[in-house]
């Protein structure tokens, strides 16, 4: 499985800790999961240190934009664009 | 000259007061929509609650309550009802400003509040020029600026009432120890139900500059706003801090246009302000520190890249030369001056309880215990009482205690803010078999009665609850339990 799908996977995972099913299956990939409240700020930072330990990243936003950063699919791209840098 | 007079001559007319959602207001502009807002009030209101979040109708329903000598209740939208009502009540509020956006909420609210006026301002409202409110004159039983609500042990939020006078003794000093111009550019990060959101607002808009209110997506991690809009004046939490140290935004040099970065509302780690100072060279990064109580801040300390300091965080500094400062036997620092408030809403026990008279001079009683380093500086050292912070929020943990001992009808009940010292969650211990469906019911109901920042993030259930020797729940033992998890 490419490194894409087991961030994605890792972000579901901890999201099932907190919401139902119904709830995660009606989740839009392109929106902040802060916005909507789905997570907040410190589940976030949270899951991101979870995510740099396992799949051993070094976690660089600099200039990143938060409100893309913070949607599943945002977080996904940024995270596999660093591990390729 | 009092508030309203400065802040009129303070309105720089063309120039922004306010970016807020992607566009810029002028102070003109700004004046105009308050006085339409303060046109829909009823002539004599004298007092206006604002359910609204950090927008142009919030902004505006401030300013105009400020130029015109009213008194705002910042509503937090994100409140349950439950405590919005008590917040109203308490207050003796009737009428309550509305942003559309809200309107389903204010219509929740309204049913438990049939008295109460509510006025609906969409976020468009008419910039063109509106005729001035009558300014009510200041009197003896209206001189309240604002009223902020603080966690209560009890279960009821605590009405904390600050005055013009308190409000202007603080704008005096820190308009003048900060002296901003008419070219800085403000970040506007915190919640209008924390007090320092204040200081954003009002010492912006004396110094004729501009506050940049950061999108909520941006909250956490507002570097990149802060490099696209030239931010020259940062205040944040030291948590935001700290979370753009982990995501890479605190490299050297990230922010060379910030000439302060201001810090308030939680301990500051010394090793933060390195790498803040370090980010924004050409800045003074200044701890701040004061309970709502004593109306904002009332000591600073600057940070000195070159100094080796003994503790791991920042002293809380020197008292503001206008107010006077005093440790008593337990080390509890107390504070007296023009900037203390005279007591809580409707609470006169707990007022009485919050006061030491010494040498006949009334001291606030903080509930922080400090001490004075070998610089005569005070440092901050831990808590009387069990008060927390979280992201610089204030929460007694006894209210979170006794809000779910009731509710479950369980006396063994005890949470514990981890980790110790620099606390990021809540965990709430149940002694009793494990009940998912308790557990369930209970999470709602707090959820009803709380705000969000005040639920547990973990909940454990124990046969039995560690006690210490004097029979009372043994809160290291519990920490203990936490850092196996």
């Amino acid at each position: 499985m490419s490194l894409a799908k087991n961030i994605e996977e890792t972000i579901y995972q901890t999201l099932a800790e907190k919401h139902s099913d119904d709830v995660i299956n009606t989740i839009n990939k392109d929106e902040s999961l802060i916005t909507t409240g789905l997570l907040d700020s410190m589940d976030f930072i949270t899951m991101l240190m979870n995510i740099e330990n396992t799949f051993d990243l070094d976690i660089d936003f600099e200039d990143a934009d938060p409100v893309a950063f913070t949607a599943i699919n945002g977080l996904v791209k940024l995270l596999s664009e660093q591990q390729n840098a | 000259m009092r508030l309203a007079e400065q802040l009129l001559k303070a309105n720089n007319e063309s120039r922004d007061a306010l970016h807020v959602n992607d566009r810029g207001y002028s102070y003109q502009q700004l004046l105009n929509i308050a006085n339409n807002i303060m046109g829909r009030l009823s002539q004599k209101t004298r007092s206006i609650g604002i359910l609204s979040y950090r927008d142009i109708t919030y902004f505006a329903s401030v300013y105009g309550c400020a130029t015109s000598n009213r008194t705002f209740v910042p509503l937090g939208v994100k409140f349950p009802i439950e405590r919005l009502v008590s917040i109203v009540q308490q207050s003796a509020l009737n009428t309550i400003v509305v942003a559309q956006q809200y309107a389903d909420l204010a219509e929740k609210l309204s049913l438990h509040l049939p008295d109460v006026t509510f006025i609906y301002i969409d976020n468009t409202e008419s910039e063109h020029y509106a005729t001035p409110p009558e300014s009510l004159e200041p009197c003896e039983n209206n001189n309240i600026a604002y009223i902020l609500f603080t966690s209560g042990s009890t279960g009821i939020p605590k009405g904390v009432p600050i005055s013009l006078e308190n409000l202007q003794s603080y704008l005096d000093y820190m308009t003048d120890y900060l002296k901003l111009t008419p070219q800085d550019r403000v970040s506007q990060i915190f919640d209008p139900t924390f007090d320092l959101s204040i200081h954003d607002m009002f010492v912006t808009w004396l110094s004729g500059a501009c506050l940049y209110v950061l999108p909520e997506a941006a909250m956490f991690a507002p570097g990149k706003f802060a490099k696209k809009h030239e931010i020259t004046v940062w205040f944040s939490v030291p948590s935001t801090a700290a979370i753009m140290a982990k995501i890479g935004m605190l490299k050297p040099q990230a922010y060379p246009l910030l000439r302060y970065s201001l810090f308030c509302g939680e301990p500051l780690p010394v090793e933060l302000a390195r790498k803040f100072q370090l980010a924004a060279p050409n800045s003074q990064v200044i701890n701040l520190y004061g309970p709502t109580e004593a109306t904002i801040a009332c000591t600073h300390h600057i940070f000195e890249l070159e100094r080796e300091y003994s503790h791991s965080y920042i002293p809380i500094g020197t008292c503001f030369s206008h107010m006077q400062m005093a440790l008593n036997a337990q080390s509890e620092l107390l504070i007296s001056g023009k900037q203390v408030f005279s007591g809580y809403l409707n609470n006169p026990t707990k007022t009485r309880d919050s006061f030491d008279v010494i040498d006949g001079r009334r001291f606030y009683r903080t509930g922080d215990i400090a001490k004075y380093n070998h610089l005569n500086e005070l440092e901050y050292v831990s808590r009387l009482d069990d008060q927390v912070k979280i992201q610089g929020y204030r929460i007694e943990l006894s209210e979170i205690d006794t809000l779910s001992k009731a509710l479950i009808s369980n006396p063994l009940v005890q949470s514990i803010a981890y980790p110790k010292g620099a606390p990021q969650f809540i965990a709430l211990f149940i002694c009793g078999q494990a009940d998912k469906n308790i557990e369930q019911q209970l999470m709602t109901s707090l959820k009803s009665k709380l705000p969000s920042y005040m639920i547990p993030k973990k909940v454990l259930w124990l046969n039995d609850m560690p006690l210490n020797s004097n029979g009372k729940i043994d809160k290291l033992a519990l920490y203990a339990m936490l850092e196996k998890e």
